[in-house]
């Protein structure tokens, strides 16, 4: 296994710290995703399938931080021990262009958001907004610039200030939700709750080599679960679009003056949290592409290109597209790794010499397919990614078939003698 | 790398030629304030008049900004080490302060003219809902953070690679003038067009010691002082040709440009203003690097000090600027600046007679003399007390009085000598 290129600053984070990071990671695109969810299935089969959702990202985060136990290294260099260096070059390529993607992404929804929240209208406001969104985007390209560190603390002081959030929305919001009915088993529905967070688990090895030690690793993956099923469930009860009636009152009490500006201090501190996440998760790509801008340097340079992309192209339908692309192949990418390390527990008994060439096929089959399907149905985001996983399962399986099937084919041959 | 004595770190990139130093110094300033300045001047004077002013002028510049790197390039020392050998600790923390305003007051005051000038000049057919002028600012704002990295080393680079372009955005602009200016004034040299040259420079030339430490030598320092004062004071001469389409806000009369049809025209001075920007802000950072050295905890001091300041100027830019007027600010921060050159050259030529370094007593006068005139340019600035003679007159004056009053009328008195002396 490879050490990461640039020397650990702390590997000293215990388990509250490593979960405090991951459960600040449900940004405001991922709070209205459950929302949709919660419309489309209903409220009690969406708290169902949260449950069972997260359980199953549990497992695969178990599974995450096994491949990387012994050794401290990020996201990439995990993958590069799996698909080989060129194809570990190509994820990071994809990792990174998602990352910075979501970085816009965040700041779009969070200003979407404002915008909403506030009644904005006029042109006026609107570019004063614009102007928000791109200095929040470059604070936390500033607050980015010192590390792991800043990344730690911010993230243990803004936990509970969003908890106390979630909670306090859950208790005082009048928004009613109906469960009444609604109790049932959805399978898509647990797959888009497992598809909203699978790509940070397959990214967990960058953020989890800080560790301080195994146990505080797997401690912080459960503790950072259950918040995240937390936040997740109560993110029906958050219901946003409500608090256009309050601004749009006539009548501005105290209680509608502190609702404003409580919901805009947690819209902004769940903007920087997300992204100084995205900005730390995509500096694992830029060090194993350009070493040489690692560091702060790297972090602000991710931070100043995220918030271009805010600024310059915003949201548009072609960029959607290829996020979602993006999605699927980092999805792709994680199912790969799962079955490349369950295959590397299970075939111990000969060599693969091709193990990586394999690995990296039925990824590029997997990826192949989702862009089939993507182009097809756009709309059908979730049939992409399906279809690619499946195709890249079916590979491999055929693989592993056709490898067992001539090795033990061989290994007899030798051993029968020569047969006239 | 040379350790410098008076900063905790190694000084990098300490072999500049005389070419490097003058493509950082004039790319710093072909900016608009500074072509402005002498169509203001031609305003109130004829075209020789005008010449001989802005000649004179640059004549008087060079000995003092002779004077100024003198004092500074034996122990390669930036402006804030000289303000501490003539100012004290106390002193040198203000100075800090005002380098870390000016800087920020000049990246706000350039980026929002040329984001706005841009704006104008290029067309870009978007959604008429997106607000160009934030798109620019952002994007002017991003490209300098990203160049003000690396500090010294990428802005000497920066400044090489950008001064031909410069020069030749500049005749291009200068050949393709739709109208030339008509000189209609008779006066010749003016006391109020020599002040406004100094006034516009001195605070610039206080900023010199922190560029021209880098120098290979101070042969190399010299010759780099000549041909800026040659160059600064040929684009002065002729930039009096520029009245038609820069306005006395200091901004290009986009109307005046986008009427005349000329492509030409409109393309240079887009290369122009960009350049001139990314140029000016990066070398604002660098200047003002070195008072963060003192104010910022030691954490953010280091190599990360450019990207960080880079960084929070920008964002600072994209969330306030345009929002209100930081003129006030602007120009309490230059005749800061200003006062700062006199009492440093003051300082040098006293010590040069005395031929030791400032004691004690000498710093806290010094610092008085230049606190007090900085508050009277700021009561002028705001108009608590009539404005009519120059801001530069002003501060010379009281500079000249109070040190002055320190150093000859107090020392006269040999109880104070006895106290002075046992401070020391």
């Amino acid at each position: 296994m490879v050490r990461s290129s640039r020397a650990l600053q702390s590997h000293d984070q215990n388990f509250w710290q490593l979960g405090s990071i991951q459960s600040v990671g449900l940004g405001l695109p991922g709070i209205f995703y459950i929302e949709n969810l919660a419309k489309q299935y209903g409220a009690g089969t969406t708290v169902l399938s949260i449950i069972i959702g997260n359980l199953i990202l549990w497992l695969i985060g178990m599974v995450v931080i096994s491949m990387v136990s012994q050794n401290r290294i990020n996201a990439i260099e995990n993958i590069k021990s799996y698909i080989g260096k060129f194809g570990g070059l190509i994820a990071a390529l994809v990792f990174m262009f998602a990352f910075i993607n979501w970085y816009g992404l965040q700041i779009y929804s969070s200003i979407s958001d404002l915008e909403s929240i506030f009644n904005i209208s006029s042109e006026h406001q609107k570019s004063i907004l614009i102007r928000v969104g791109a200095g929040l985007g470059l604070l936390t390209a500033l607050l980015a610039t010192g590390g792991i560190r800043i990344i730690k603390w911010i993230a243990c002081l803004s936990l509970p200030i969003l908890f106390i959030y979630y909670l306090s929305a859950i208790v005082i919001s009048d928004y009613s939700v109906a469960f009444t009915g609604t109790w049932g088993f959805s399978f898509s529905g647990i797959l888009a709750c497992v598809v909203l967070q699978l790509p940070g688990m397959v990214n967990l090895p960058t953020f989890f080599r800080h560790s301080r030690s195994g146990a505080d690793s797997y401690l912080a993956l459960t503790y950072f679960t259950i918040f995240i099923i937390f936040f997740e469930i109560a993110s029906i009860w958050l219901g946003f679009s409500h608090f256009m009636n309050i601004s749009s009152a006539s009548l501005f009490t105290h209680s509608v003056v502190f609702h404003l500006v409580a919901v805009s201090i947690f819209v902004v501190l769940l903007l920087i949290c997300n992204n100084l996440l995205n900005i730390y998760f995509a500096s694992a790509c830029w060090e194993s592409i350009i070493p040489r801008f690692g560091g702060p340097k790297g972090f602000a340079i991710i931070g100043l290109v995220g918030t271009a992309i805010y600024t310059f192209i915003q949201i548009s339908t072609t960029m959607l597209f290829l996020v979602n692309l993006a999605n699927s192949y980092i999805i792709n990418l994680g199912i790969v790794l799962l079955i490349a390390f369950l295959v590397r527990i299970v075939v111990r008994h000969r060599p693969r010499e091709f193990e990586k060439i394999i690995n990296g096929a039925s990824w590029v089959v997997g990826c192949v397919t989702a862009t089939v399907f993507e182009v097809q149905n756009p709309e059908q985001n979730v049939a992409a990614l399906l279809s690619g996983v499946g195709a890249s399962a079916l590979f491999f399986l055929c693989i592993i078939f056709i490898e067992e099937t001539v090795w033990a084919a061989k290994k007899i041959m030798r051993s029968i003698p020569n047969v006239k | 790398m040379v350790r410098n004595n008076n900063t905790s770190h190694a000084l990098p990139d300490t072999q500049q030629s005389w070419w490097q130093l003058t493509a950082i110094q004039l790319t710093g300033w072909t900016s608009l304030p500074i072509l402005a300045t002498s169509i203001i001047i031609l305003q109130d004077n004829s075209f020789l008049g005008a010449v001989l002013t802005i000649f004179v002028g640059n004549a008087i510049l060079w000995f003092i900004r002779f004077a100024i790197i003198a004092m500074s390039y034996k122990k390669r020392q930036s402006t804030l080490d000289i303000s501490r050998d003539y100012l004290g600790h106390t002193g040198s923390f203000f100075i800090a302060l005002l380098l870390l305003a000016s800087t920020f007051a000049w990246f706000l005051a350039q980026t929002t003219a040329a984001s706005s000038t841009l704006t104008h000049l290029i067309s870009i057919k978007e959604n008429p809902n997106i607000d160009q002028f934030t798109q620019m600012s952002v994007f002017l704002g991003i490209i300098c953070t990203f160049l003000c990295m690396e500090g010294i080393v990428l802005l000497r680079r920066l400044a090489t690679f950008s001064f031909p372009i410069l020069l030749i955005a500049f005749f291009v602009a200068i050949y393709f003038l739709p109208d030339k200016v008509s000189f209609t004034n008779t006066n010749a040299l003016s006391f109020s067009g020599l002040g406004l040259v100094l006034g516009t420079n001195l605070g610039i030339t206080s900023d010199m010691p922190t560029f021209f430490r880098h120098s290979r030598s101070i042969q190399d320092s010299i010759k780099a002082l000549i041909v800026i004062q040659i160059i600064s004071l040929a684009i002065g001469i002729i930039s009096l040709y520029f009245g038609t389409i820069i306005n006395r806000s200091f901004e290009i009369n986009e109307a005046t440009v986008l009427a005349s049809g000329s492509d030409w025209l409109r393309i240079s001075l887009i290369v122009f203003v960009f350049f001139s920007v990314v140029c000016t802000n990066v070398a604002n950072v660098y200047s003002g690097s070195v008072g963060w050295e003192i104010i910022a905890p030691s954490a953010l001091v280091g190599r990360k000090e450019y990207m960080i300041l880079g960084l929070g100027l920008t964002t600072i830019f994209v969330l306030i600027g345009n929002s209100f007027s930081i003129s006030h600010l602007l120009n309490v921060s230059d005749s800061a600046l200003v006062n700062l050159c006199i009492v440093l050259i003051f300082g040098y030529f006293i010590a040069r007679v005395r031929k030791k370094l400032p004691t004690v007593f000498e710093q806290a006068s010094y610092f008085i003399a230049w606190l007090l005139a900085t508050a009277i340019n700021v009561l002028q600035e705001f108009d608590k007390i009539p404005s009519a003679v120059s801001p530069l007159v002003i501060g010379l004056s009281i500079i000249v009085l109070t040190v002055g009053f320190f150093l000859i009328v107090l020392k006269s008195y040999p109880r104070i000598r006895k106290l002075i002396k046992k401070l020391q």
